[in-house]
């Protein structure tokens, strides 16, 4: 054989090696979207670029147990993905006090792959604090600040309504739990984000009411949240 | 010769490998890209403020393209006038692009109106610029908009994909839930808290030239929208079968020599307000007649109102002497 007919076939194997380096891998557990061979890859940057490379990349594989999944040694080629779910749909704080702060959970849960990550924001329909359904805007439980204004925790007889959230993904604002926040219908208010890739996140909102001798009575005080999650791709 | 060709093929083969490779690093993804929704929910309206820079720039005539899933749907009748455009300025849409003014049309791709072409006439996007599109109510250049789109019908992850001129392109994805909002209820019971704070009033004894008087001090808090009432009721000074006059129900002036009885009272904190003939600063009444009488109340949730209440009698030269006493009940009804 030739020098230039091994140099042919090496170029050939290149090229149908190419291919078959991104063939598929499925069975009825899993899928690899990818599979090749490596010998060096990597993120490379600049001013005015980002890729993400790989080159002859080695055989490799999901390898899984009961306990983990693992992805190794090669890029996944996937769809942006980015999921939110609530835990419930109302929360009742129910009669409200003098003596007592009112409290109620709900958990956000946010999944996606974002490079960027993630952040939820969330508003009110009602312009301060919880209002009385059936006269709008002539009795509400007052806000408890201004929103993204962080401040103490209200104490129990304090006229207040807001939100405290938790999470390793928290805003910052609350000072793991320490500080409430509160909604209106204008501004969007920060719930939590992240700045990468991440499976199931939960984020815990707790609502939290309190009244004075003069917050007006009414069997129907009402707010509904809207919880927005925007990725950062 | 046949060495020739073989090299000659190699040649052409590794060039093609070359061309290849470098056709694909001409394409670039857009960057930083958001899209933020004004709400989440399945099978709702919403709009859409979608941000990303683009590399490589947009040149004149060429298209930014932006399609939803095909379970999106544009509203009927959505049109350029819901969109905004922003790059480094406001850009001018239309139907159609013309000259500095860019096209916005809504078109189908595979839904119904879920793919959105802005075409440009002479206006570029610079490389790097960011562009920020709205789509939906809150695009306020120029005519407001009036239509949005409606989120996929299911919950889940949808990819949404954005061509940026003839280099750049990228997708990200949209959250969309079962349920984005949590409606929070609550009650705040009827609170009405009434007392009274000085309940002795001594006039001592009476006297024909000079007043006697003493107070008494009530107060009453209440949450509700309609406020509360306070009456009096209760009978003039008595002692066995004498009694010392009551003013009425019209107030008037303390006079030496005259028998009367009756009292004033004045408000402080609160929102409570004192009942004609009781509220002059100076004069006294105690209409026996319309017992039990309105003294005092409010109009609505008041925070505490403290009422002192000033008691005055005066005695004639023919006042029978004697223990003089009476005991007035006062009762804070809530306008529940």
């Amino acid at each position: 054989m030739t020098n230039y007919l091994k140099l042919f076939l090496i170029v050939l194997f290149g090229l149908f090696s190419n291919s078959q380096a991104f063939a598929a891998m499925d069975s009825s557990h899993y899928s690899v979207p990818k599979d090749v061979i490596n010998e060096a890859s990597g993120v490379s940057s600049s001013v005015n670029y980002k890729i993400t490379h790989n080159l002859s990349e080695s055989p490799v594989g999901v390898s899984s147990s009961t306990n983990y999944k693992i992805n190794a040694g090669f890029f996944i080629d996937e769809n942006p993905i980015l999921t939110l779910s609530i835990s419930t749909n109302s929360v009742n704080l129910g009669t409200l006090r003098l003596d007592t702060v009112s409290t109620g959970n709900i958990t956000l849960t946010i999944s996606t792959n974002a490079q960027n990550g993630y952040a939820v924001q969330a508003y009110d329909n009602t312009s301060s604090g919880i209002e009385n359904g059936f006269v709008s805007g002539l009795a509400r439980v007052a806000d408890a600040t201004t929103p993204n204004i962080y401040v103490a925790l209200p104490s129990a007889g304090t006229e207040h309504y807001g939100i405290v959230v938790t999470g390793t993904h928290a805003a910052s604002g609350y000072a793991s739990g320490t500080k409430i926040n509160s909604l209106d219908d204008t501004t969007l208010v920060d719930i939590g984000s992240y700045t990468g890739f991440i499976a199931e996140d939960t984020l815990t909102v707790q609502y939290r009411a309190s009244i004075t001798a003069i917050t007006p009575a009414s069997s129907n005080y009402q707010t509904t949240s809207t919880f927005i999650a925007t990725g950062n791709f | 010769m046949k060495k020739l060709s073989i090299i000659l093929l190699i040649n052409i083969l590794v060039l093609m490998c070359l061309f290849y490779n470098f056709n694909l690093a001409m394409a670039a993804s857009i960057t930083s890209v958001t899209d933020v929704l004004s709400r989440s929910k399945a099978s709702t309206l919403s709009n859409h403020t979608i941000t990303f820079t683009s590399p490589t720039g947009v040149a004149a005539g060429e298209t930014i393209v932006i399609t939803f899933p095909t379970d999106f749907t544009g509203q009927v009748s959505i049109d350029y006038t819901d969109v905004d455009m922003y790059a480094a300025t406001e850009r001018t849409l239309a139907a159609a692009p013309d000259v500095a003014t860019w096209g916005a049309v809504f078109s189908d791709s595979g839904g119904t109106r879920n793919r959105l072409t802005l075409t440009s006439g002479t206006g570029t996007v610079a490389a790097g610029g960011v562009v920020v599109i709205e789509i939906g109510t809150h695009a306020s250049s120029g005519v407001t908009g009036d239509k949005q789109i409606t989120n996929a019908t299911a919950a889940g992850s949808f990819v949404v994909t954005v061509v940026a001129g003839s280099a750049d392109s990228g997708s990200y994805a949209l959250a969309i839930a079962t349920e984005d909002q949590v409606t929070i209820s609550s009650t705040v019971d009827p609170y009405l808290e009434f007392a009274v704070t000085d309940a002795t009033v001594a006039l001592g004894t009476l006297s024909r030239t000079a007043i006697k008087t003493d107070t008494a001090t009530i107060t009453a808090i209440t949450n509700s929208a309609s406020g509360y009432n306070i009456t009096v009721n209760g009978a003039t000074l008595t002692s066995g079968v004498n009694t010392i006059t009551a003013i009425g129900g019209t107030h008037a002036a303390s006079a030496t020599s005259t028998e009367q009885f009756g009292f004033r009272v004045a408000a402080t904190g609160g929102s409570g307000i004192v009942s004609d003939p009781y509220n002059d600063v100076a004069e006294y009444a105690f209409d026996t007649g319309s017992l039990p009488d309105i003294v005092a109340s409010s109009a609505g949730v008041s925070d505490t109102t403290t009422y002192t209440l000033t008691y005055m009698a005066n005695i004639s030269n023919l006042t029978k002497p004697g223990s003089y006493t009476t005991t007035h009940t006062f009762i804070c009804t809530g306008n529940f």
